[in-house]
């Protein structure tokens, strides 16, 4: 049953590969020589430059927010920065399948291309759209200072269990020599 | 009566989709294709006859046309590969790549598995082999989509409804023998049917999309030189690593 299940699974995921096929070509961007070296020399253009993106996903405004001691404010805090975050991230993924697309579409007809080459790029790029999800991820589980919350999280975690073992030492009443002479 | 139907309806398509190959001028294009297409009218005729005037005799030939077609029909994955990357000789190194992994993939698989002995094999060998060999063909044609689709590779209407029409065959091929070989009780009364009726719909797809000439988008032409792909490719690795560094310097802030 596994066996015609995950047939069934990789079937279905070739007909409809088959079926994109078909217009795959026409999403082509419409690019000239020009509009690609302009392209190439302004690569990312479009995403904010390293302070900024410091800023935005360092803790330091989320601390002086936390000390005005205003849910509200913090809250409002939260929910811009978030949008902040995830649209720079979202801008960092369009950017890099931009380039790959080109990549693509250009060397597709070189001669001598070079598929050890083009495989290295490949593992790149997922892994940088990789990284790219599991930010989305956690900005939008942990807010968007995700690590520093997710720090503070496992904090308040492994306290919460050192109280609860405590509590059920204490509950259990391990038995001792002076207890057990009673009987 | 039903099977004899289904069996003269597929001839008859078989022969009209031959016929608009010659007025359509297609056969030049894709001569491989029709080449399969006629072994398989060829084959049906055949077998037929085989099966009115020597029944002994049939089971035989069966397996032996199966076979030929088999072979025939790899020819035609082939063409869809050579017709497709005629003008893209970067993605056909690449899908030959895609393809000599996988089929190393697949061989390393069956040399690593035990072989558990002639006698449990025998009572369904061939059903056992064709569903293998079906299956490689569905990896080959995946592995060639997949390249299709990461190259953007531009399709005309006829290629399209070859390689839909072939891949819908082959995935309906191997779905049918895993069928066959792990639940031949609770099918055996539809197994006569289940196949003919597939591929009488692949035949009128592939007749629809093929009735005519459709001409192929022209993708622009971008490489000039052979030096561009280097410097091309240095570009993209600098551009990549660039935007990598900027999403862990997030992580990392």
């Amino acid at each position: 049953m596994m066996t015609a299940s995950l047939l069934a699974a990789a079937c279905i995921i070739l007909l409809i590969l088959v079926a994109l096929i078909r217009d795959s070509h026409r999403h082509e961007p419409g690019s000239t020589k020009v509009a690609r070296n302009v392209a190439h020399q302004n690569p990312a253009g479009s995403v904010p430059c390293p302070p900024l993106v410091r800023q935005i996903f360092s803790p330091e405004d989320f601390t002086f927010i936390s000390k005005l001691q205003s849910q509200h404010l913090s809250q409002i805090y939260s929910r811009e920065r978030r949008a902040v975050a995830l649209f720079w991230v979202q801008q960092v993924s369009r950017d890099a399948s931009r380039v790959m697309r080109e990549h693509r579409l250009v060397s597709r007809r070189a001669e001598h291309l070079r598929p050890s080459v083009e495989s290295l790029l490949i593992l790149h790029y997922v892994d940088l759209q990789l990284t790219c999800g599991c930010l989305v991820f956690l900005i939008w589980t942990f807010g968007p200072h995700p690590f520093a919350s997710l720090a503070g999280h496992a904090g308040r975690t492994s306290r919460f269990m050192a109280l609860l073992l405590a509590s059920i030492e204490a509950g259990l009443r391990l038995p001792t020599p002076e207890n057990e002479a009673g009987f | 009566m039903f099977t004899l139907a289904i069996w003269w309806l597929g001839v008859s398509v078989e022969a009209l989709l031959i016929a608009r190959g010659f007025v359509g001028k297609l056969i030049r294009r894709f001569p491989v294709f029709y080449s399969y297409i006629f072994f398989v009218f060829v084959q049906d005729i055949l077998r037929m006859s085989v099966l009115k005037w020597l029944p002994a005799r049939y089971s035989q030939v069966y397996w032996i046309t199966q076979f030929v077609s088999f072979v025939l029909g790899s020819a035609v994955i082939f063409e869809i590969y050579r017709v497709a990357l005629r003008i893209f000789p970067g993605t056909a190194k690449m899908a030959r790549n895609v393809l000599l992994l996988l089929f190393g993939i697949v061989f390393a698989r069956a040399l690593a598995l035990p072989f558990g002995g002639f006698p449990g094999w025998i009572p369904h060998a061939f059903e056992i082999l064709e569903k293998q060999l079906r299956m490689l063909q569905g990896l080959a044609l995946l592995g060639l989509v997949v390249v299709f689709l990461w190259y953007a590779i531009p399709f005309g209407k006829n290629l399209w409804c070859i390689l839909l029409g072939y891949s819908v065959f082959v995935v309906a091929s191997a779905f049918q023998l895993t069928l066959f070989t792990n639940y031949l009780n609770q099918i055996e009364q539809y197994w006569p049917y289940v196949q003919p009726i597939t591929y009488l719909l692949v035949l009128t797809l592939w007749t629809w999309g093929l009735w005519s000439e459709y001409p192929v988008p022209v993708a622009a032409r971008e490489m000039q030189l052979e030096s561009d792909y280097e410097s091309l490719v240095a570009s993209t690795s600098r551009q990549l690593g660039r935007l990598r560094s900027r999403a862990r310097r997030a992580v990392l802030p």
